[in-house]
């Protein structure tokens, strides 16, 4: 019984990292149709971002503000220098250039922080455990579900109830029509590739304390994260919910039973859901 | 933006622009540059370099097999060192444990592996295109590497393959020499990708390869 709690604020945990990071990539996808396949690395760089923070004395909730606000401007940076001078490009050239970038930031980690893992230390409070159900679950873990709870809630409302997000989310079903009404398609590429980043940044704060901070922490988050945004289809916001639970719990579960092999059954998975059912589970994604 | 439809399209047409040039001076040109790489171990004998040329011709075969799908079809594929790897497995692997002195069935069937493991591989990847064919091979290739890095009994994991034998090259019965001495490998390496230049130059000009012109 207590395992199966376990498994099941597991998979919790682990789809709520997926959605952060997935959506950050939904988002810069659905507005400005680049796939930006650096954003694993951004990831990684928000967790040693949070990393060098406590290291100078910071808090943790302190990291977990401002870290998000460096990957972000990093992010704006390199829309500006990179992504935007190809965006009017097929989609093949913004792929390779971020799969470049990709090994550049990767380099660069390895450059200021070293290879050897790090490990972030919590506030006292968040190291114990919780009687909860049965079993003794970590307080962090559960401080996790409440950052990624109150993360979408505030996307959420961001995207639903102010002028910028109502643009942004009108902007990803018909870009002409925005732009015809006088907006600034430039800006809107920026504000979602750096709001993007930014999702990034959190979720590698978030997960820093869960996992070891190593340089290879993006790579399987950038598959994992397009596990999760094909299986709930490119683009949508919903799928991405209903697919990153999902992967969680696949994913666990995987780990639970066959451990080495686990990665193999999920992108088994997406392979499965591209190449039969490219519009994602619920049949609303968009493909150029 | 005009500008980059050019750009776009001018890729594609290259081959076809290319045939306009004198076929004497390209057939020329391409004499020289093997002459002087196969001269090269016998000018410059510090294994070092040798054995550089020898991966940089290796990656270079590599390279124009990737032109093959992403210049004259457009599928970007992000797994095409996959099957390099998979060949290399097939290759150490059947040295190791089967046969350790037969060179040549053992890059028949490195090949011939790679080829069979790609054909469902592919099946599955060309029912789509464009974003999703790139993402989709992103996720074979992942797998790919997850079963040779944790497969440890067979791949041996992060510790690789210890110990392929170096099997002789010989040809009808002659043996011209080691593939564990740097000269010998390194012009084995030339002799095969040059006639996999000649294979390539003869497909993307056949019927068959003229599909980049139809796009």
């Amino acid at each position: 019984m207590s395992t199966a709690v376990d498994i099941l604020f597991n998979s919790l945990v682990l789809g709520g990292v997926f959605l952060i990071v997935a959506i950050g990539l939904n988002i810069i996808y659905g507005l400005s149709r680049v796939m930006n396949l650096a954003h694993g690395s951004l990831y990684a760089v928000g967790a040693y971002a949070s990393v060098t923070l406590m290291s100078f004395g910071a808090n943790f909730f302190v990291a977990l503000v401002i870290a998000p606000f460096i990957v972000a401007f990093i992010g704006l940076v390199l829309e500006r220098t990179i992504i935007a001078p190809v965006r009017k490009r097929s989609i093949v050239y913004t792929l390779i250039l971020t799969y470049g970038l990709m090994f550049l930031l990767d380099g660069l980690i390895r450059y200021i922080w070293g290879n050897e893992p790090r490990f972030v230390k919590l506030p006292l409070f968040l190291q114990d455990t919780l009687p909860i159900l049965g079993t003794h679950y970590p307080v962090y873990r559960l401080a996790t579900l409440v950052i990624i709870a109150a993360t979408m809630v505030a996307l959420m409302l961001f995207l639903e109830k102010t002028k910028t997000g109502i643009t942004l989310r009108a902007a990803s079903t018909i870009p002409e029509m925005v732009s015809c009404l006088g907006i600034n398609m430039k800006l809107v590429h920026i504000g979602a590739f750096v709001l993007g980043c930014g999702m990034a940044g959190i979720a590698g704060v978030v997960a820093g304390p869960l996992y070891s901070v190593d340089p290879t922490m993006g790579h399987e988050m950038l598959i994992s994260s397009f596990v999760v945004i094909v299986i709930g289809g490119l683009g949508s916001l919903r799928g991405a919910v209903f697919a990153a639970l999902l992967i969680g719990l696949v994913q666990t579960l995987a780990e639970f039973f066959v451990t080495d092999l686990a990665m193999v059954i999920v992108y088994m998975l997406m392979a499965i859901i591209l190449a039969f059912m490219p519009r994602g589970l619920l049949g609303e994604g968009r493909f150029e | 933006m005009k500008e980059d439809s050019n750009n776009m399209e001018r890729r594609p047409s290259g081959p076809g622009q290319e045939r306009r040039k004198p076929m004497t001076r390209k057939i020329l040109s391409l004499l020289i540059i093997v002459a002087c790489l196969a001269v090269f171990p016998f000018v410059v004998e510090n294994r070092f370099y040798i054995s550089l040329i020898n991966q940089m011709l290796i990656y270079g075969l590599l390279a124009m097999s990737l032109d093959v799908l992403l210049g004259y079809t457009g599928l970007l594929s992000f797994m095409h060192n996959a099957y390099l790897g998979t060949g290399a497995y097939m290759v150490g692997l059947f040295l190791l444990h089967v046969a350790p002195s037969s060179l040549w069935v053992t890059l028949l069937l490195g090949i011939m592996g790679t080829l069979l493991l790609a054909l469902p591989v592919g099946w599955v990847q060309v029912r789509t295109g464009g974003l999703a064919f790139a993402l989709l091979t992103l996720a074979f290739g992942m797998m790919f590497f997850t079963v040779a890095w944790k497969w440890y009994t067979v791949t041996g994991g992060d510790d690789g393959l210890m110990g392929v034998p170096h099997p002789d090259i010989s040809l009808f019965g002659w043996v011209l020499g080691s593939t564990g001495d740097p000269v010998a490998i390194y012009l084995l390496t030339l002799v095969v990708v040059l006639l996999c230049f000649l294979l390539t130059w003869r497909i993307v000009n056949s019927p068959f390869g003229a599909y980049h012109l139809n796009k």
